[in-house]
């Protein structure tokens, strides 16, 4: 074995195997091609040749002799190309035959030589041939690998970019599957908001800042007598109908409208009914999320069935009161009859019975004023039936019911009027009815032994009435809540003190139906001083 | 006018009988009628210096009762009173328009029954207030 190569040309890369077990052959073939610059090894043997290969040795061409002395040529030929597969391989063969050439056919042999050579530059030449189409070969399969690697890569793009169209393509339609959703919510909401305006008992009118009607729900035509497609868009002056609340309309648009806006009640005659019907009209401003105006609201409250219950209530109470005071008048003078011993005098045993059965009597005729009076002071329109009263008048007759209660609770009960001859415009009897009230208020709440001064004085311009107690008092934050109707601060308060917890209220009813208010100081434990003012008015004839 | 006689005009039996009382025990005369056509014949028939006169009766109710006295020449001179248990809004105001000298809330206290009585029928007709 010899590997040669030649220093007087330019070295080639290719690495060139003969085998062939005629040394001569195989060193001439070796020389000529080492001579050309090629790389060469020369074995004898067949076994020589595959431990080569398996050592890890690589040739691009390999001259095979098809006659060896260790196997047959072609043994090794299909050993090699089974093995190591695109290892080039040349035929050689001292007895050419058609089998042998169907054989280097088979094989896929790049070269079939008969020996002996008899031109070494032929040789040359084939052997230029096969490793040009060897490298020719192998740039191709190299530039097929990498149009292979750059198709797999574009493949992978390709397919990345198809996930990310796939993804998009899911991500948009969702995206229009739930906006979709949202405007079928929308829609849904939408209508359920008209027809919520469109059934509603309450008329909604809504103008917008140019006074252009945006909004008028059947109840609102209905009230108003004008259709809805007609006014709607048009300015609210523009419209025909019910004049009366139209210009209302109008005229609550004209204020100074703030969040709460205003309210009125109105009566009007009803085309269709032809009765009167009442309403309350409560207009306000109203304003987007941003807090930009964007219009005017009117809400139209159909209260003639309320109106109507009031009206009823009234009547009730008025035919309820007959009925209670009629026997409670009786009462009251069959006993002050028989206390007074006009029929005689009476057994002196029977006399605080009858003074018991006077004051109770009394005590009843009051209850009933408190219920009855408050349902008629609720009233909207309620006015006092007021005249010209001596300011001296509105005492009489008010304290002697508590004499007993303040005897038994040992309380100095003391009355200052100072009135002289002032007069009030005043209804006297409802006045006696709130002095009473806030005095049994004083009496109710002022422990045993306590004292209660009653006061009448005028000033100049006005008559002022107080009633002063050395009572349980009130802490300073409850003491609004005390004129609301059926209010005992404390719980237990109720059990321990009684009543109906409406006096406070019947009395501040009646004060502030007379324009005025009744004016509370007080402190716990120290007791509590209730005052009312009422203006003087000129004497009468 | 000078009678000392009261006319009390009430369908309501017991108010007639404890009104009664009241004012006999101080020393009146009392008339009494159940309704408004009663009072009417009793004034005529009594002449009393003073009526006083419910509302609320079957029949001619009190206010007609009132505009009838009124309209009488014989009788449009007597003061009445308006004695009521309901509840009238404005019936103060109601009465005065009418020619009413006073209007009482029932239950009345029997000590300013008498001293109204006392005013129109010891002093010999004041003015109304």
């Amino acid at each position: 074995m010899s590997i040669s190569a030649s220093t007087r040309t330019a070295a080639r890369e290719e690495l060139l195997l003969i085998v062939d077990n005629e040394r001569g052959v195989r060193e001439l073939i070796g020389c000529t091609l080492a001579e050309a610059g090629y790389q060469t090894l020369t074995l004898g043997s067949g076994a020589q040749a595959l431990r080569h290969l398996e050592e890890g040795a690589r040739f691009d061409l390999i001259f095979v002799d098809l006659l060896l002395k260790d196997m047959r040529g072609d043994e090794l030929i299909r050993a090699v190309a089974s093995r190591y597969p695109g290892t080039d391989i040349a035929i050689m063969t001292a007895n050419p035959s058609y089998e042998t050439a169907r054989f280097a056919v088979e094989c896929r042999a790049c070269g079939y030589f008969e020996k002996p050579f008899e031109d070494m530059s032929l040789l040359l030449e084939r052997v230029e041939v096969i490793l040009a189409t060897r490298r020719k070969t192998r740039e191709a399969d190299k530039r097929v690998l990498e149009l292979e690697e750059l198709h797999r890569e574009l493949a992978e793009q390709n397919a990345v970019l198809n996930r990310k169209v796939r993804v998009t393509q899911r991500n948009l339609k969702e995206q229009i599957h739930s906006q979709q959703k949202s405007r079928e919510i929308f829609y849904t909401d939408l209508s359920r908001v008209m027809a919520i305006l469109d059934n509603m008992a309450d008329g909604i009118v809504f103008t917008d800042t140019m006074g252009k009607i945006i909004l008028m729900n059947p109840a609102a035509a209905k009230v108003l007598e004008s259709p809805t497609f007609v006014a709607l868009g048009k300015p609210l002056t523009t419209i025909l109908g019910n004049t009366e609340l139209l210009s209302l309309l109008l005229a609550q648009r004209a204020l100074p409208l703030g969040k709460d806006g205003v309210q009125v009640e109105v009566s009007t005659s009803s085309k269709e009914l032809g009765e009167e019907a009442h309403y309350d009209i409560l207009t306000n401003a109203v304003t987007d999320f941003q807090g930009k105006d964007c219009g005017v609201l009117s809400v139209i409250r159909d209260v003639s069935p309320r109106k109507k219950t009031e009206r009823l209530k009234n009547q009730f109470l008025s035919i309820v009161a007959h009925e209670l005071r009629t026997p409670v008048t009786a009462i009251k003078a069959f006993a002050t009859v028989l206390h007074r011993g006009y029929r005689g005098a009476p057994p002196p045993e029977h006399l605080p019975i009858l003074a018991d059965m006077l004051s109770q009597s009394d005590r009843l005729g009051h209850e009933i004023d408190k219920v009855i009076c408050l349902g008629r002071l609720d009233a909207a329109d309620f006015a006092p039936d007021a005249q010209v009263v001596p300011a001296s008048k509105l005492l009489k007759q008010v304290m002697p019911p508590f004499a007993a209660e303040a005897k038994e609770k040992k309380l100095s009960l003391s009355v200052t009027d100072e009135a002289g001859d002032a007069t009030v415009n005043a209804d006297l009897v409802d006045i006696r009815r709130a002095i009473r009230a806030l005095i049994e208020n004083a009496v109710k709440f002022t422990p045993e032994g306590g004292e209660i001064e009653v006061r009448l004085v005028a000033n100049d311009d006005e008559v002022i009435f107080e009633v002063h107690d050395t009572g349980i008092g009130i802490p300073g934050n409850r003491q609004g809540m005390i004129f609301e109707k059926f209010i005992q601060l404390e719980n237990p308060l109720t059990r321990q003190y009684g009543g109906s917890g409406l006096g406070l209220s019947f009395a501040a009813a009646i004060i502030e139906s007379h324009g005025s208010k009744i004016s509370v100081e007080s402190a716990p434990e120290e007791g509590s001083t209730f005052r009312f003012r009422l203006p003087r008015s000129e004497s009468a004839t | 006018m000078s009678s000392k006689k009261t006319l009390i005009v009430d369908d309501e039996k017991l108010i007639l009988i404890s009104t009664r009382i009241v004012l006999e025990s101080v020393g009146y005369e009392v008339v009494t009628a159940a309704s408004g056509e009663e009072a009417l014949i009793a004034a005529r028939a009594a002449q009393p210096g003073l009526i006083l006169l419910d509302i609320m009766m079957p029949g001619i109710d009190g206010w007609e009762t009132l505009s009838r006295l009124k309209e009488d020449p014989e009788l449009k001179e007597i003061p009445v009173i308006i004695f009521t248990a309901r509840e009238h809004s404005r019936g103060r105001q109601l009465a005065r328009e009418m020619g009413a000298v006073d209007y009482f809330q029932k239950p009345f206290e029997p000590d300013e029954l008498i001293e109204i009585v006392d005013e129109y029928l010891v002093t010999e007709n004041v003015p109304a207030s």
